[in-house]
């Protein structure tokens, strides 16, 4: 497979043939803080920036704990790119990043060296956006757009969708609220009328690389008898309400299962609700394998001595009890792993439900990474706390796009493009936190 | 009254739009306009605005080809700028002024008789205007030409933008955009009814 | 979407409506459509002004020729060579009396939040003023350099009407967050409620279900500009009570934090 060299203007390039399963395919290599000519010995240079040497380009993939697939898959993503995807890997350690940059015709990699200036600007932008702080969020945004975006511009242009495989360190990072042009305008952003990257592409994420591939060799939903255990197209939980007194109530959740079931039936789909005391986690799983679309609206569940019970509540969440199993009524990360998941879409409208905890630096608990690993094709999940009236409404016409015969990623793109048209709605804090992972 | 060469020059120069005509108009007319608003109540903005209405109300007038002055430009100009503001005084503060005024010739030649020269249309046009040219250069373009009923797709074109639904997507931001500068100018305010 | 997106239960449907109201007024509706929108247009008020004002830009944006005349009066008033013509002096005189006075103002009134007017002399006069700035805050100046002129009372109401209208302006961005329940087993936080409206220099109890610890617990005190005025750290206990005499009047949100996120946001309107 051939691929053509892409190489940023401004940088010294380095090429290397990559003699092996990448045939006549073309490195290009930069780093800032490399001056080097052709005639430098080769294979040292290469191990100096990700030490390519036998098996060893793994290591930098395996870096961020997640389990990833080696360079020899770079034609495999190739052929299953459309024409007008790109896909973006992340690798970063403490002072350097690397960007896989991957499209059907081009395959490039961008390095640059990382200060502490890189992660203070990450956890600022992190903690604006989250806490609806206006100072400095237009700029931090641009800045990240600027190291994590700009790079790969060549390649992206005249594209239309972006994957990103933002590794661990960058996965709570919303990319489509990235800004591409700095838009403050007075004291006040005008956060409607900046440009953000989401105005340009309709973005998705993967874990990994890996991951995507084998998402897209997944059989489709009806795509014979023998995976046609499908009974129900959606299957929603909202085990909140006024009856138990260890759930906060949630007025807008079983309001928002009711509104989406009826627009599942108008089409003629099958919708199975669990409400309140129905939404058990037993009766979760005995559902779970036969359903299309999986939908929670509930609360999440936190616990930062013991990140690993972190997950969606159900109803028989008891808080303060002091027994923290998985029985417990929390739906952890590492219970899902073990399910037979076929859905094509698992919603988690709970707050920071896609949220991203560390073990020791070796294993990541994530409960949409739990979903992809189970089986599930996409999803979709909440990076940050979202109020009960906006996840009902998001939802809404996040279904309403779909059943109407959009993408997930179509109809989820419309909908923050709808958000952000309107002053009232377009601060990234309310439309920006809802992160879609898969296809 | 037959029209001196020089206002003659003005008059055409102004319905082609030319710089050199408003230059000599805002010239020569700017400091009398501003004479009459600050001696009744206003300031220099205002004095800028009054004339700026009355320049558009002028360039109205000289495009009906049987447009003829029974005075000098001068005073047809200083006539239409003067009933301007005293409009905008009644309507604003619900007080008749009686303005000291210098009268220069005849200041029946001018009467105000159409839409047109409605004072609060004025301002609302103004305001508006002056919203739609602070808008970003490519916002202002994409509209015109939306607005010349140019088909989307080749707007995308001439604009060399990605495409048609990325047009359209602007094209709605922009038009908001306005929207929301126009609704947050507490001087446009006034001018949103709800009947 | 000037009052419709109070709304908030039909938000989605209400950008929708904007998506109508283009449609209509560029005629892109079919005929039952047309009738079924008309039909709203005529029972509702608000809609039909918004109707009416989409239709004034596009009349205004249409008149491309007062727009070009416009643009070359502005290119002509800002030419540098109208500065030759004896202007200089006088847009100096009044320049140099503006920064001074703003320089005054902000020491003595933005920082306090104090009235403005309070300072100036009775037979000065703000005549109607037009705003420097088109910013939530706004300031009258009068840049002009006559002398002494009888102004109409109402003007000087107005004006200072319009700049305490100001700092209760809403910031809409925040305004969607308040009051909403979150999706997370956090704290219940049962005092005070979203939108209150007090006396300036009142407190305010801020009081949740009792928790064994709680941990990175701040309120933060925003102004109407979206501006953080101050950070508190709550301490362990289930109460807090918040002192306003130090936030002057006008309206602020308060957000309560944990563990860097937003728990709760309210707004509080003090008189």
């Amino acid at each position: 497979m051939e691929s053509k060299i892409n190489a940023p203007r401004f940088l010294v390039c380095l090429i290397v043939i990559f003699q092996g399963p990448m045939m006549n395919a073309q490195f290009v290599a930069h780093d800032d803080s490399l001056q080097t000519s052709a005639n430098t010995d080769l294979p040292d240079l290469m191990n100096r920036l990700f030490g390519i040497a036998e098996g060893k380009l793994h290591h930098c993939f395996f870096s961020s704990g997640l389990s990833f697939y080696g360079i020899s898959e770079i034609p495999v993503i190739q052929e299953n790119l459309g024409p007008e995807e790109v896909m973006l890997e992340y690798s970063l350690t403490e002072t350097h990043m690397t960007i896989f940059i991957i499209s059907k015709a081009v395959f490039s990699i961008h390095q640059q060296a990382l200060g502490p200036e890189f992660w203070k600007t990450i956890a600022a932008f992190r903690r604006k956006i989250r806490l609806a702080d206006f100072q400095e969020l237009v700029s931090l945004s641009h800045k990240l757009y600027l190291v994590l975006v700009a790079p790969a511009k060549q390649v992206l242009q005249g594209k239309k969708h972006l994957i990103v495989i933002p590794g661990k360190e960058l996965l709570s990072v919303p990319f489509e609220a990235l800004i591409v042009e700095n838009c403050m305008l007075g004291k006040i952003p005008q956060f409607n009328q900046c440009h953000y990257l989401i105005l340009d592409f309709e973005i998705t994420y993967q874990f990994s690389a890996g991951q995507w591939i084998e998402a897209r060799y997944r059989p489709p939903w009806s795509a014979g008898k023998e995976n046609a255990f499908p009974e129900i197209d959606f299957a929603g939980f909202s085990p909140g309400s006024y009856q138990n007194p260890a759930i906060n109530p949630l007025p807008f959740a079983q309001k928002e299962l009711v509104s989406i079931a009826e627009l599942f039936s108008q089409k003629g789909l099958t919708a199975c609700l669990r409400l309140e005391a129905c939404s058990s986690k037993d009766l979760f799983k005995e559902i779970s394998e036969r359903s299309r679309i999986i939908h929670f609206a509930s609360h999440s569940h936190f616990n930062h001595d013991h990140p690993e019970f972190k997950g969606i509540v159900f109803w028989e969440y008891q808080p303060y009890s002091g027994i923290l199993t998985p029985d417990n009524g929390i739906l952890s990360a590492g219970e899902v792993e073990s399910l037979a998941i076929k859905a094509d879409l698992i919603v988690l409208n709970a707050c920071a439900s896609g949220s991203v905890s560390d073990m020791d630096n070796v294993r990541v608990i994530s409960l949409p990474l739990g979903f992809v690993q189970a089986g599930a094709k996409n999803v979709l999940s909440t990076l940050w706390n979202v109020t009960d009236r906006l996840a009902n409404e998001i939802m809404l016409g996040f279904y309403r796009k779909w059943l109407s015969g959009k993408t997930f990623s179509t109809a989820l793109r419309e909908v923050k493009l709808e958000l952000i048209r309107c002053r009232e709605t377009a601060l990234p804090t309310i439309w920006a936190s809802y992160m879609l992972i898969g296809q | 009254m037959a029209l001196n060469s020089s206002d003659d020059t003005i008059i055409k120069g102004l319905r082609e739009k030319e710089s050199s005509s408003i230059k000599i108009l805002y010239k020569e007319y700017f400091p009398l306009i501003r004479s009459i608003v600050q001696r009744n109540s206003g300031n220099f903005q205002d004095a800028e605005d009054v004339f700026q209405d009355g320049l558009i109300v002028l360039f109205r007038r000289v495009q009906v080809p049987s447009f003829t002055l029974q005075c000098s430009l001068k005073t047809y100009f200083y006539a239409v700028c003067k009933n301007i503001w005293l409009q905008r005084l009644e309507r604003k503060y619900r007080l008749l002024y009686q303005a000291d005024l210098e009268v220069h010739e005849d200041m029946e030649a001018y009467s105000a008789d159409s839409n047109n020269l409605k004072e609060k249309n004025l301002e609302k046009m103004r305001l508006y205007q002056h919203h739609f040219l602070s808008l970003p250069q490519d916002c202002q373009s994409l509209l015109t030409l939306f607005f010349r009923k140019i088909p989307l797709k080749e707007i995308s074109v001439i604009l060399g933008l990605k495409d048609e639904a990325y047009t359209k997507t602007r094209k709605y931001l922009c038009k908001n955009m306005l929207r929301r500068k126009i609704f947050n100018d507490p001087n446009c305010q006034q001018f949103i009814e709800y009947d | 979407m000037i009052q419709i997106v109070n709304n908030l239960l039909n938000m989605i449907e209400i950008l929708k409506m904007a998506e109508w109201i283009d449609r209509y007024n560029e005629g892109d509706l079919s005929t039952i459509e047309h009738r079924q929108f008309s039909e709203m247009i005529s029972r509702h008020p608000v809609l039909r002004a918004e109707v009416k004002l989409d239709q004034e830009i596009i009349r205004m944006i249409e008149d491309e020729d007062v727009l070009e005349l416009v643009q070359k009066l502005e290119k002509i008033r800002k030419s540098p060579e109208k500065s030759m013509h004896g202007y200089s002096f006088l847009m100096l005189a009044a320049s140099i009396l503006a920064l001074t006075t703003i320089g005054l103002f902000t020491l003595l009134f933005i920082h306090t939040r104090d009235e403005p007017y309070s300072m100036m002399a009775r037979d000065e006069k703000p005549v109607p003023a037009r705003p420097v700035s088109s910013g939530k805050t706004l300031l009258y100046l009068d840049l002009s350099k006559t002398t002494k002129r009888i102004s109409p009372p109402a003007c000087r109401e107005m004006a200072k009407n319009r700049q305490l209208i100001a700092r209760y302006q809403p910031l809409p961005e925040l305004e969607l967050l308040i009051g909403s329940s979150i999706r997370a087993d956090a704290f219940h936080l049962f005092s005070p409620k979203p939108r209150l409206s007090l006396p300036g220099g009142s407190t305010i109890l801020f009081q949740w279900d009792p928790v064994p610890e709680i941990s990175n617990c701040s309120l933060e005190i925003i102004d109407n500009t979206g501006k953080v005025l101050s950070t508190i750290f709550l301490p362990n206990g289930d109460r807090f009570v918040l002192d306003t005499d130090y936030l002057g009047k006008g309206l602020i949100y308060w957000k309560l934090i944990m563990d860097e996120e937003i728990i709760s946001l309210g707004s509080v309107t003090l008189m």
